[in-house]
């Protein structure tokens, strides 16, 4: 960030009366805590690199709540040099590294520097391994906001005792081994928890939400692992504060379900009984566009805003005039904004647009990312003209545009959109879209 | 309530009443504020429970210095509470990102005013907010540089000096 323009008049002030009159040291004359608290902000490096500036600034790191990330080779040293307590540790193990990355983690997370962290985030390294959860985690349970939990295996049986985290609003689980047993304990043992991260989940294949605060949830299957279960199956149960479903996978497969069900026709919407009216973002990959499962999603979140579908392949037929016929009039649409990304202009795509052109009303804008870096401007005339059907909402606006380097699926980035609810788009931050 | 003393009212845009309180600035400037905004403060707000006539005092604060506090505190206060309503809450929220951002556009003896009110009047998230600009501004800077920045005399002796980058080797570089 750049300099205050005072910070600027004062220095030059002192250098042209050739260094009598010195710039002010103000920042040196606040008390202890708020000095404590300005390096708690700054990573690692540069919180302790304040310890060499004065006699006033060197003990102030030592006592400030720890913020810990750096490369592992570091760690030691730096827990010994600090007294505690810690604000947060992020670290991660290499790929390949042949210790016992569990012990070795379990001994620093029982450092004194450590005490009392709010944000712990690690992963052990191999996503093939899982090597145990830490017990020392347990330490932290009554101060963590935040956890991600990577490559580790969750403790089962009777000796394992489950953890309790009352004050945890983030949980993100990556490559993570778990029984589904195990998972419905955990969930159930973080009442306050608002935004749920789910990617490479294994050790079972479908996982129930029951939470009572939750309101995001971000799902992603990058791989299949050989000789574990992977998850593939997301169940909401009963989750009255979901607004958003973030659901990114490679493969096919992945199921959303939604249980437990007053005023649905059952006969519409196999497998899915209830509806969740909080819902209002909702993401997807599907390998092929299928107007189907999006519409049975519709039912079960009859409130929709905004949807995002990201599609690879050129896609079915998505025939749905006769069978969506009478459609209209026993669901609700209440999309206002839908973005299609990998569009291709053709049967399938098209026929999925018209679709919502035609039965969203309160529809006001489409986007479509091309699949097709450069068309031209013929084949966006002819896409419009293709549009240009009995529109449910008289305000759509239509957008073509080149499709946004940052892929949904592949962006590894979107678990910070799972955990960000202070804006109510979570892309808009990631596309910077007006 | 014990509060009254100290409360006015002032009539909303919306055409009801909403209470507000007196501040009464180191030099002797008074402010009336909204009472929801003003409660931003714990030090206020325990004053307010404590009752009193004649405004709230606040000897460490100068007029200049709370009028940017109290700034901070209207815009704040006025966001409605977490449960967004789609496009509004979201606007609302990218809004005072900006209004945040160039509250912070302030010369650095300015920023220490405001720290140092902050702390005093406990409004946390201001606090941290000038917390960390100053971060940002130290990060990525050699000691030296920061040294310069803000007028920190390095008073170590060469011995010392010798000493701290001996404990500190191959962490920071």
């Amino acid at each position: 960030m750049a300099m205050p323009a005072g910070a600027k008049r004062e220095r030059r002030a002192r250098l042209d009366e050739d260094g009598k009159e010195e710039l002010v040291d103000r920042i040196s004359r606040l008390p202890d805590d708020v000095l404590g608290n300005i390096v708690s902000f700054l990573p690692t490096k540069d919180g302790a690199r304040t310890q060499v500036l004065s006699s006033r600034w060197r003990p102030i790191w030592r006592s400030a709540p720890l913020n810990l990330e750096i490369s592992i080779a570091y760690v030691s040293r730096i827990l010994s040099a600090h007294q505690g307590p810690g604000r947060r540790f992020c670290t991660q193990f290499p790929y390949l590294d042949p210790s016992d990355r569990s012990a070795t983690l379990d001994r620093w997370l029982r450092s004194p520097a450590l005490n009392s962290l709010q944000v712990l985030e690690f992963h052990l390294g191999s996503p093939l391994q899982n090597p145990p959860l830490p017990a020392s985690v347990h330490l932290f349970s009554s101060t963590l906001r935040a956890a991600s939990f990577g490559c580790c295996a969750f403790p089962e049986g009777n000796s394992a005792s489950p953890l309790h985290l009352p004050l945890l609003k983030q949980l993100s689980l990556f490559d993570v081994r778990i029984s589904e047993t195990s998972f419905n304990a955990l969930l159930a043992a973080c009442p306050t928890l608002q935004s749920l991260l789910l990617t490479n989940i294994s050790g079972c294949s479908r996982v129930q939400i029951v939470s009572q605060n939750l309101r995001s949830i971000g799902f992603l299957r990058t791989f299949y692992r050989d000789g574990h279960t992977s998850l593939q199956q997301l169940i909401i149960k009963d989750a009255p504060y979901l607004e958003r479903l973030l659901c990114f996978e490679n493969g096919s497969g992945m199921e959303v379900t939604v249980v437990s069900a007053p005023q649905l026709h059952r006969s519409c919407i196999p497998s899915s009984t209830t509806v969740v009216h909080s819902m209002k973002v909702l993401a997807l990959t599907q390998p092929d566009l299928c107007l189907d499962m999006v519409i049975n999603l519709l039912k079960c979140f009859p409130c929709l805003e905004k949807l995002y579908i990201e599609t690879q392949k050129a896609g079915k037929k998505n025939t749905w005039c006769h069978k969506y016929k009478n459609l209209i009039g026993t669901i609700e649409i209440h999309l206002k904004k839908i973005v299609l990304t990998n569009y291709r202009g053709n049967t399938s795509h098209v026929n999925f647009a018209k679709f919502f052109v035609l039965n969203a009303r309160m529809l006001q804008s489409m986007r479509f990312e091309l699949f097709d870096q450069n068309p031209s401007t013929a084949w966006i005339e002819k896409q419009h003209g293709l549009l240009q059907i009995k529109k449910a909402s008289r305000v759509i606006q239509f957008d073509f545009v080149a499709k946004n380097s940052c892929s949904l699926m592949l962006s590894i980035e979107f678990a910070g959109q799972v955990h960000d609810l202070l804006t109510a788009d979570p892309f808009v931050k990631l596309h910077n879209w007006t | 309530m014990a509060a009254a003393d100290s409360c006015d009212g002032i009539s909303t845009s919306g055409g009801g009443w909403e209470k507000t309180v007196t501040l009464v600035s180191s030099d002797d400037a008074r402010f009336e504020v909204r009472e929801a905004a003003a409660s931003l403060s714990q030090t206020v707000r325990r004053m307010i429970r404590a009752g009193g006539d004649g405004g709230i005092p606040l000897p460490k604060v100068d007029a200049r210095t709370l009028s940017t506090v109290l700034e901070y505190c209207n815009k704040h206060a006025a966001v409605p509470a977490p449960a967004p309503e789609s496009s509004s809450a979201e606007a609302a929220a990218v809004d005072l990102e900006w209004f945040d951002k160039e509250l912070m556009h302030v010369d650095l003896a300015t920023l220490c005013s405001l720290i140092r009110a902050a702390d005093y009047l406990e409004v946390a998230g201001l606090l941290d907010l000038t917390c960390k600009t100053v971060a940002d501004m130290i990060k990525s800077k050699t000691a030296e540089e920061i040294r310069q920045m803000f007028g920190i005399q390095n008073d170590f002796t060469p011995e010392e000096e010798e000493q701290l980058s001996r404990e500190n080797a191959g962490v920071f570089e």
